[in-house]
């Protein structure tokens, strides 16, 4: 590309909105709160827990500045709730919760997939996470890709719990036929490669 | 439990427009049946699909489905999900049963 196109691109799309798209679970808002402590304020999105449905609405951080040689990009990040196709609150009780509470988080977990979905389509650029070490890897993924692709979103795929024994990030590769980037939303590895990639598909 | 599968052929869904398609299938899922459909539901019809089934969980009966499309014991292009067309739809509660391609 060449400069003056460069510039061009960076002064048209310098502000962007990327979506944390996927599957319960599977490290959204670890990797929404790290990219804002990394380049952004510091505020978490929202709270990390393993229990599935614990994010069941959109949230946004503006003003998260990634850079490079070739300038910065403000990106608005949006971390969203996971998506499924099942909700069986006695999954919630198995993790503790009452009867009466687990029905309420199932309630609003519905509700909570629905403004994923919806989500889909105020996006500018979306990072799928991938649970690496959770094969077969949830059929959701193809749902999520094929409907940003759809659109004509661009897409990153984030082999995401790459730290663990279990986790298997060519077989992401493989089964999503897509470049991929094994990251460690926990401990922080494969960071730089994935800010390097939001930058390229944004054009920069 | 007895177990029900419907093939559903490309001929059936043709004339369907998404929200009939959606009522077709929550309303077969909701009778314990498996669905396998011929020539797949695309991505669009899919996020259609979930969206309904959202609205209609209702945490006693009804609390969804899995998609069970077979997968390969290895991938490779040839058979990944991409040019599968086929799509099997079940109520939630039959993770246990596996469909392979081999
Ligand atoms: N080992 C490991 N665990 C991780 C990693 N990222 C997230 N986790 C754990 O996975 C669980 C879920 O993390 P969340 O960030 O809450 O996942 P989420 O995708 O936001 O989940 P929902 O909001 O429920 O959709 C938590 O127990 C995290 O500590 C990672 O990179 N490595
Ligand atoms: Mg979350």
């Amino acid at each position: 590309m060449s400069i003056l196109s460069r510039l061009f691109a960076r002064s048209r799309k310098a502000r962007i909105t990327i979506g944390i798209l996927g599957a319960p679970n599977a490290g959204k808002t670890t990797l929404a709160n790290r990219i804002s402590n990394e380049c952004g304020n510091g505020e978490p999105l929202g709270v990390v827990s393993p229990v599935p449905h614990e994010t069941r609405d959109c949230k946004a951080l503006e003003h998260c500045v990634i850079s490079d040689h070739n300038g910065s990009l403000d990106l608005t990040i949006v971390d969203t709730p996971g998506i499924t196709t099942s909700i069986d609150y006695r999954e919630f009780q198995q993790h503790g919760l009452s009867r009466q509470e687990s029905i309420q988080r199932a309630k609003e977990a519905t509700r909570g997939v629905i403004k994923a979905i919806q989500s889909l389509d105020k996006m500018d650029a979306a990072i799928v996470v991938v649970d690496a070490a959770r094969a077969p890897f949830d059929q959701i993924n193809w749902t999520v890709i094929g409907n940003l692709e759809a659109r004509k979103i661009p897409i990153i795929v984030a082999a995401n719990k790459s730290d663990l024994a279990d986790a298997d990030p060519e077989l992401v590769k493989e089964t999503f036929q897509s470049d991929i980037i094994p990251i460690s939303a926990k401990n922080g590895s494969g960071m730089n490669e994935l800010y390097g990639s939001i930058l390229s598909v944004s054009g920069m | 439990m007895d177990l029900h599968i419907n093939f559903v052929t490309e001929k059936t869904t043709r004339k369907m427009n998404s929200t009939q398609k959606c009522d077709f299938i929550i309303s077969r899922l909701k009778t314990d049946c498996v669905l396998v459909f011929e020539g797949g539901l695309n991505p669009e019809e899919e996020a259609a699909l979930i969206e309904e089934t959202m609205i209609q969980i209702d945490h006693q009966e009804f609390l969804g489905y899995k998609i069970l499309n077979p997968t390969p014991l290895r991938m490779s292009g040839l058979f990944s999900r991409k040019n599968l067309k086929m799509t099997v739809i079940a109520p939630h509660n039959y993770d246990h049963l596996s469909i392979a391609l081999v």
